[in-house]
């Protein structure tokens, strides 16, 4: 079988990838490391023989290649079978290991069944281990040791490169549990348990003719019980016997004394009965009752006492009300003197703080004229008022008077404008109208210094002074002007302005000059005003005693003071009125006190506080202890009542009982208590006698047994003495005991038997050892099975490989022999197999024969690639050739030796298709001059990557 | 009503348990221990409930060789329970416990019987017209005559029982002690065989006679499954035996097989057989279950199974679960007989070797030589003069070499097949 090509849809990196046609012997696909050699090497095996089936864990390092490019994971194959069929192979991953569909040349569909057919019933082991050859196999140093090669080479010519390893493994196996001669192994381990449990059953194995002996020894034991059980009940019998008439005496010799006695004494009739108890119960209430009156009596004379005492100062409680006072306002009082002092040294305070006020009114005041100020509302707002109209005048007179000096400047102005005006007619030369101005200028200027006078004498100061040097410079000019005024030649125009200006400036003058007048007058009017507001307000004081010369705001300061001093005043008062409260509270206390304490002698002196508190304590004191003895005395009298009622009835009870006392000595036959009592234990010990008697006579009936074994007891007690039933009780005894004895030993050593018995009866160690022994044979058992089932699959392998060797082997070691022979150039001729030996011998060119151990390591790859190339024909034969695959098999050879190799494969290329997949270049040639060699077709080189 | 009886046999009081190759729990190891006086317990109380006229039993009380006293006392106790509340016992000896072999000095109680190395004809009931049991017990153990043939032909006009130890009809299951066939025990006059011997209940004739091996009233043994008990057996007035089988055992033993190739993952794996001994248990009737378990068919746990410790520890976690309760279910063992997913079928046409060694195995099925050649070198081990005293009971024969040869054909598969190539 051929392959022709190769159509990836999905696998490892390949996506639609199309290899082939493939139409030479060898193929060599060539690519680089990761360019998916190894992938399409296993896309050939898997869509041959199918996908991994398992669904478990994979085997370690087995790769999936899934199909990472994408398609669908799988593909197909074009074959050629031997006999020139042409068959489609496609397989995916699926179920199974993937579905199958074949499909012949012609396009028709072939039943899957047909592709075991077309790969010669190979497996996908055989395939791989025998038809594909990889670097490790060709170069695994294990696998061609010297010590294994023989065996090593040998499986390869069986295509059973694992039978070795099998053979190993099942040795192995069988030795650790079970190895002739060995003791380590595990049936000797379970042949020692056994051995131990046998020889712990052999030692339980006695158990039963033990339970048989003591069941004989127990029967004798039971036997000789028994007879010293009737021996011991025989001496019980006299033992007993003996014992009763022991117990039997003391009551003999009671009945006997008893009747005895009774015969001695006196019989008294109609004795009362308990006398004696009646007795002393009359007489102790006879004491009781005389202890009691007397007792009653004392009560009475100590009540009378109580009642009769008298009471002292018993005359206080007629002042009751007011010891209470004296109790209530005690604290009151303490407190009013202690705090007095105090309250006087802030009174001086009071008093001096308002001294100090009236002092800084003024010597005039006192405290009534203080009381009497008019401080009203009305008050105030007079002053208020006066002050309001006295700044309203003054600012009046002020604006007036400002008014006035501003008009004064203006008419100087006006005056000085005229000045210049007719200095400069003066200068033009030529006289100013003379008419006019010889008369007029100089008019002006005296009118002018004059009223420049007037002003300066209203107004006073430098204004006076203004005046008077203006009024003058005015007068200077005007002087001057008359000396000096011609006309000056040529200025007849100039002079015509001049003079009316001159006009105009003296009109002004003039204008401003009446002005100022009217302003005089407005002064004259404010200071009038000003005037008759000062006199009013100097007038409102006078009425009300104050100085005038006070302004309205030391009007102002003059109330604040005179309502401190007010203030003041009432303090000093509430004051003065707390301190005679307190002084008042502290007489009235002392006024109560002091009587009472002379009335009952308790020390007072009313000027110390101490004292009359103290005193006012002992007299509430004294009033409650007299209090409490009145309270006592009524109480004694309640006491006195009840103890003379109780004196009179103990009395009774009394005169009863000794009554009582008295019938009772008359019923005892005597009046006297001492005989009474005499007569009472005759009676008594007589009692006690037949009780005795009766007691006796009653227990020796018991002991006897009822009816005639009395009178037998009887006569024994009478036939013996004491002496001799304690010796015959105690020879009883004595045998009793020794049978005791012999019984306890006899029971011990049956308890002992009964025990053993029981513990051989309940002994469950021979059932543990018994199934201990189960579980080892068992165990023993199994690991015999193991044992032999792999002695068993030595056998079969062995089998298998003796029907190989006789008519498989012959042909593939004829097979190998040839290409042996090609391989080494004709160094070595034969190879062979010695009859029933499991060895490959070969035969140098000189017939020397040589054992593969002896061959150096290339020869023996090359005898290992032989032998299974050798198998290949050999399979050939039989079925279909399948292509033989070389996975970087040979890039570790020399090159002599991957030349050779090469040849080999080559040579085989004649019967097998033969793919090489690798990354050398070299390998390419090498197959190449292989084939130039041997005169096979070039081989195709399938570039890949 | 004639008679009324509860026919027992085999009862192998303190005989261990064999096949147990692990270790019991402490509470399974008292069980198994106590498990075949537990049974003679309840057929006991049975007999004494149920009013019968007599408890019968048919050899092998004890297993003389075991020489255990306490068997014996049991026995003996359980006897005198009856006796106390009127109830009569008869018993013969088997091969197993012969007379000639080991017993104890021991009373039985006046209205137990014991029969000699001789026939005899003991009446039930005070009338001997009512009805009358022959019985014999094996003077030593290896009684190979036809005892059957020895009683000859009795009187029929009381109802007869006859008490016999004996392998009848050559059951090929049990050592051939006292052979006989049916039709000898028909011819004897006898209404109803109480027979012991074979282990497993059979019924081999329902009337004229009955004959009847009520089996062993507790399984000893992974191959003695299932219920385990006696025959309540009424016989009417006209001499028809009614049979009522009454389960008597305490500990049951259960074999259970499972396929792997239905499971994926030991988890399922084991929750199978987690729900197998609930079933088991389930189906126990309230007694404690001995299980020992097969794997069997092809998978790829087979893989997973084959490696050290798997078995162990899935025993371990079954054990876990189910050993402590009360009644419990102790897997003593889980047997692998699995393979992995090979396909033999296909690998058999191959032409490689081991196509060679599944020929050669299947070969050995029909050629006795080839068979005898693939056991040869056992004899090593099962002859080895220290171990042949324990091993030969094991010692394969051809039938089990055959199941040996497919098991070492398994192996060997297992080792030359890479597991990517199967």
């Amino acid at each position: 079988m051929k392959i022709l090509s190769l159509h990836i849809d999905g696998f490892g990196r390949f996506h639609k990838g199309a290899f082939g046609p493939f139409e030479r012997p060898v193929t060599v696909f060539l690519g680089p490391n990761e360019a998916g050699k190894s992938t399409l090497l296993e896309f050939i095996r898997r869509v041959l023989f199918g996908f991994r089936t398992a669904r478990g864990r994979a085997p370690s390092g087995y790769n999936d290649y899934p199909p990472l490019a994408g398609g669908r994971h799988g593909g197909n194959l074009t074959i050629v079978s031997d006999k020139g069929e042409t068959v489609t192979v496609q397989r995916f991953q699926g179920a199974g290991g993937g579905p199958v569909r074949l499909t012949a040349a012609s396009g028709g569909p072939l039943p899957e069944g047909d592709l075991s057919r077309l790969l010669g019933q190979h497996s996908r082991e055989v395939f791989k281990n025998v038809f594909t050859f990889t670097l490790d196999e060709l170069h695994d140093e294990a696998r061609l040791k010297d010590d294994s090669v023989n065996v090593q080479i040998y499986s390869v010519g069986m295509g059973a490169t694992k039978l070795p390893a099998a053979r190993n493994t099942l040795g192995s196996a069988k030795q650790a549990l079970f190895l002739k001669g060995g003791s380590r192994h595990k049936i000797a381990g379970a042949g020692g348990e056994l051995g131990k449990v046998d020889s712990q059953l052999a030692e339980v194995a006695n158990n039963a003719s033990a339970y048989s002996d003591l069941t004989s020894q127990l029967k004798e034991v039971e036997e000789e019980l028994e007879r010293l059980s009737g021996l011991r009940r025989k001496h019980q019998l006299e033992l007993n016997q003996q014992k009763q008439l022991e117990s039997a005496w003391e009551d003999w010799n009671d009945l006997n004394d008893a009747e005895r006695e009774l015969s001695r004494l006196p019989f008294i009739e109609d004795f009362p009965a308990d006398g004696i108890s009646r007795l002393e119960t009359l007489e102790e209430r006879i004491s009781t009752a005389q202890g009691e009156y007397k007792s009653a009596n004392e009560l009475v004379e100590g009540a009378k006492a109580k009642v009769e005492a008298p009471v002292e100062h018993e005359a206080i409680l007629n002042h009751s009300t007011e010891i209470r006072e004296l109790d209530q306002g005690r604290t009151s009082f303490v407190n009013s003197v202690r705090d007095l002092p105090k309250r006087n040294t802030e009174l001086k305070d009071h008093e001096r703080s308002l001294a100090a006020t009236l002092k800084d009114l003024g010597a005039e005041w006192d405290e009534a004229r203080l009381e009497n100020f008019d401080l009203s509302m009305a008050v105030r707002e007079d002053v208020s008022q006066y002050r309001e109209r006295l700044r309203g005048a003054e600012q009046k007179l002020g604006l007036s008077k400002s008014t006035l000096t501003q008009h004064v400047n203006l008419l100087q102005e006006a005056a000085e404008a005229e000045g210049r005006a007719k200095r400069e007619i003066e200068a033009a030369g030529k006289p100013v109208g003379r008419k006019n101005g010889s008369k007029v200028l100089p008019a002006a200027c005296v009118a002018a210094g004059l009223t420049l006078l007037a002003l300066g004498m209203v107004l006073g100061g430098s204004a006076l002074f203004l005046g008077v040097a203006a009024g003058l410079a005015l007068a200077g000019v005007a002087a001057y002007l008359f000396a000096t005024g011609r006309p000056s030649a040529g200025a007849e125009t100039e002079f015509a302005r001049l003079a009316r200006e001159l006009d105009r400036a003296q009109e002004l003058a003039k204008q401003r000059h009446s002005r100022v007048e009217k302003c005089k007058k407005d002064v004259e009017e404010a200071e009038l005003s000003l005037e008759s507001v000062q006199r009013s307000w100097r007038q409102w004081l006078a009425d009300r005693g104050l100085l005038e010369k006070f302004q309205p705001e030391t009007v102002d300061v003059l109330q604040g003071k005179v309502e401190l001093g007010r203030n003041q005043l009432g303090s000093l008062r509430s004051h003065r009125e707390r301190i005679d409260a307190i002084q008042y509270d502290i007489d009235e206390y002392v006024a109560i006190a002091a009587p009472l304490a002379s009335d009952f002698g308790v020390p007072f002196d009313r000027n110390d506080s101490n004292t009359v508190a103290a005193a006012a304590h002992r007299l509430i004191e004294l009033h409650d202890e007299v209090n409490g003895k009145v309270n006592d005395q009524t109480n004694a009298e309640t006491a006195l009542k009840n103890a003379q009622h109780q004196l009179k009835t103990r009395a009774s009870d009394l005169r009863t009982a000794e009554k009582e006392m008295e019938g009772l000595l008359q019923s005892g036959g005597t009046d006297d208590a001492e005989d009474f009592r005499r007569r009472a234990e005759i009676v008594r010990r007589r009692m006690d006698l037949e009780e005795k008697r009766r007691e006796a006579h009653s227990r020796l009936q018991r002991l006897s047994g009822p009816g005639e074994p009395l009178d037998a007891l009887k006569k024994q007690l009478g036939d013996t003495d004491f002496q001799t039933i304690r010796d015959q009780a105690s020879l009883a005894q004595e045998e009793i005991d020794n049978a005791d004895l012999e019984i306890r030993e006899l029971s011990n050593r049956q308890g002992s038997i009964q025990k053993d018995l029981k513990n051989l009866t309940g002994e469950e160690e021979s059932s543990r050892l018994r199934a201990e022994r189960h579980r080892w044979l068992e165990e023993m058992g199994g690991h015999a099975r193991e044992w032999a089932v792999r002695t068993i699959a030595e056998n079969l392998l062995k089998e298998a490989q003796g029907k190989f060797e006789k008519e498989r082997q012959p042909d593939v070691v004829r097979h190998s022999e040839e290409f042996f022979r090609n391989i080494t150039d004709g160094r070595y001729q034969t190879v062979f197999s010695p009859l029933g030996s499991s060895e490959i011998q070969v035969t140098d060119s000189s017939g020397v024969p040589k054992q593969p151990n002896q061959l150096s390591r290339g020869t023996r790859e090359q005898l290992f690639l032989s032998l299974r190339f050798g198998l290949i024909r050999e399979l050939g034969q039989r079925s279909e050739r399948l292509p033989v695959i070389l996975d970087e098999a040979l890039v570790n050879f020399d090159p002599e030796r991957g030349l050779r190799a090469a040849r080999a494969f080559v040579e085989l290329s004649r019967t097998n298709q033969v793919l090489v997949f690798t990354c050398h270049p070299t390998i390419v040639e090498l197959f190449q001059d292989a084939a130039a060699q041997s005169g096979v077709q070039e081989p195709q080189v399938v570039p890949i990557g | 009503m004639r008679i009324r009886f509860v026919h027992a046999a085999d009862l192998h009081l303190d005989s261990p348990f064999t096949g147990l190759k692990a270790a019991a729990p402490e509470n399974v190891a008292n069980a198994l221990v106590n498990a075949t006086f537990d049974a003679y317990e309840n057929i006991v109380s049975l007999c004494i409930s149920e009013e019968v006229d007599a408890l019968l039993v048919g050899g092998d009380v004890y297993d003389g060789a075991d020489r255990s006293l306490r068997a014996q006392l049991r026995f003996i106790e359980g006897l005198q329970k009856l006796d106390a509340k009127g109830i009569r016992s008869f018993v013969c000896h088997g091969n197993h416990d012969p007379s000639d072999g080991w017993q104890a000095r021991l009373a039985y109680p006046p209205s137990c019987h014991c029969f000699g190395p001789e026939w005899k004809a003991v009446p039930v009931f005070e009338d001997p017209n009512r009805a009358v049991i022959h019985g014999i017990s094996y003077p030593n153990r290896e009684v190979t005559e036809n005892l059957a043939l020895r009683l000859g032909r009795v009187d029929s006009s009381p109802f007869s029982i006859g008490l016999l130890h004996a392998n009848v009809s050559n059951d090929p299951n049990h050592a051939a002690y006292a052979p006989c066939s049916l039709d000898d025990l028909a011819a004897s006059g006898i209404g109803y065989w109480a027979l012991g011997h074979v282990h497993t209940r059979q019924v081999l004739s329902e009337g004229e006679p009955a004959v009847v091996y009520p089996g062993n009233p507790q399984g000893r043994h992974p191959n003695e499954v299932g219920p385990r008990g006696v025959y309540l057996a009424e016989v009417d007035d006209r001499g028809n035996v009614g049979l009522d089988f009454r389960p008597m055992d305490t500990v049951r033993w259960e074999r259970l097989e499972s396929d792997i190739g239905a499971f994926q993952t030991e988890q399922e794996l084991l929750d199978a057989l987690h729900e197998r001994m609930q079933g088991v248990l389930d189906g126990a009737d309230g007694r404690s279950v001995v299980v020992r378990m097969t794997l069997t068919g092809r998978g790829e746990l087979n893989r997973t199974l084959r490696r050290p410790n798997t078995i162990e520890d899935l025993v371990e976690e079954i054990n876990g679960e189910w050993a402590d309760r009360s009644p419990f279910a102790w897997c003593e063992r889980i047997e692998d007989a699995s393979a992995s997913p090979f396909d033999r079928e296909a690998r058999l046409k191959g032409s490689d070797f081991l196509a060679e060694v599944l020929r050669t195995a299947d070969r050995a099925k029909t050629d006795p030589e080839l068979l005898a050649r693939l056991g040869s070198g056992l004899s090593d081990l099962y002859q080895h003069h220290r171990f042949r005293r324990y091993l030969s009971r094991f010692a394969p024969d051809e039938e089990e070499l055959t199941v040996l040869v497919d098991e070492a054909e398994a192996m060997a598969v297992d080792l030359l097949v890479e597991d990517e190539d199967r």
